[in-house]
């Protein structure tokens, strides 16, 4: 079902619950792996994808007609995932580096993690990256988006999106060869 | 014909790295997934939830506290300064007369040291027998003290 119809119908009091659960069907997998991609362990992301589509679902009447919804709702699990990481790096007053420990940790210990030795320095690798700089790697690298669609999503330029790339690129590359 | 040699290989070139995804998740998970958010969603908007701004939530109980402390200590306050006028009026006049004869204190010393924000001044200074100027001449010439005090 095309987008501006699943709007319609979760606007309309009757048929709002049927296209609420259309829309979740429809992208819930999407935003799971976006999310999971940065926060890496599976019942983080749960909670995180669950309250994203609740925020769907109480602010759907605030969606601009002119926008793309999956941007939008991407746009929302991208703010969550940061929320929550800034939360974590807080509570526990750890620095930068612990987090990246912590959640390096979890790749090794989770039962919900299997790759290949590649993929998995990879992953390793990708945790030594800024948060936002590691978001933008995860859309233009596992996800294929376009830069100006992360630009929609990120409210950053195209051009500062470039760089951000090729930055993280070279750092990653220089990361897997010294591993 | 010489050989190009190739510096690329797959860590530095990410490209052709081909990685694959490292996650799983438990079976069957994107099949309730829907379900359970779903419910989470018409029972939040049903709940009935008072919601504070975020602002008031935390200044309340802080704004709370501090009343509390300041009329504690206002309490205090006023309960340790009856007490010390308790205890001064407790001691026998003679007493604090023969503590301060023996003391090294002088008239000076005793008058400088005295806290009149403390002393309730009422205690000392009686105004309703007080003389009017008139009254007062008159007792000084009937009792001849005018030589001794003016």
């Amino acid at each position: 079902m095309e987008d501006q119809e699943l709007i319609e119908k979760i606007r309309q009091e009757e048929t709002r619950n049927y296209g609420f659960n259309l829309l979740v069907r429809k992208y819930q997998e999407r935003i799971y792996w976006h999310i999971r991609k940065m926060v890496i362990d599976h019942d983080d992301t749960d909670d995180i994808t669950q309250d994203v589509f609740v925020k769907v679902y109480r602010n759907i009447n605030k969606f601009r007609a002119d926008a793309q919804l999956y941007t939008w709702i991407y746009k929302i699990a991208t703010n969550e995932c940061l929320t929550f990481l800034n939360k974590k790096k807080r509570r526990f007053f750890l620095p930068i580096v612990d987090v990246e420990q912590e959640l390096s940790d979890k790749l090794d210990s989770s039962s919900h993690i299997d790759g290949d030795m590649v993929s998995m320095r990879l992953q390793r690798a990708l945790l030594t990256l800024p948060d936002k700089q590691r978001l933008v790697f995860n859309m233009k690298y596992f996800d294929e988006m376009k830069y100006q669609q992360i630009a929609e999503i990120t409210g950053t330029s195209v051009g500062a999106l470039k760089a951000s790339y090729h930055i993280a690129v070279k750092k990653i590359e220089g990361n897997l060869i010294l591993d | 014909m010489s050989k190009k040699h190739n510096m690329e290989t797959p860590e530095n070139n990410i490209d052709k790295l081909k990685a694959k995804p490292v996650f799983k998740v438990p079976e069957k998970y994107f099949d309730q997934l829907a379900t359970e958010i779903q419910t989470k969603a018409i029972t939040s908007k049903n709940a009935s939830v008072i919601r504070f701004p975020l602002v008031l939530k935390y200044a309340f109980p802080v704004v709370l506290l501090t009343v509390a402390v300041v009329f504690w200590m206002q309490g205090n306050d006023v309960k340790s300064t009856k007490d010390i006028h308790e205890l001064l009026a407790d001691i026998p006049a003679d007493d604090i007369i023969e503590y301060l004869d023996e003391s090294d204190l002088s008239m000076t010393d005793i008058i400088d040291i005295l806290d009149t924000e403390v002393v309730d001044m009422e205690y000392y200074f009686d105004d309703s027998d007080s003389l009017s100027n008139e009254e007062l001449e008159l007792l000084l010439d009937d009792y001849d003290l005018t030589g001794e005090f003016l």
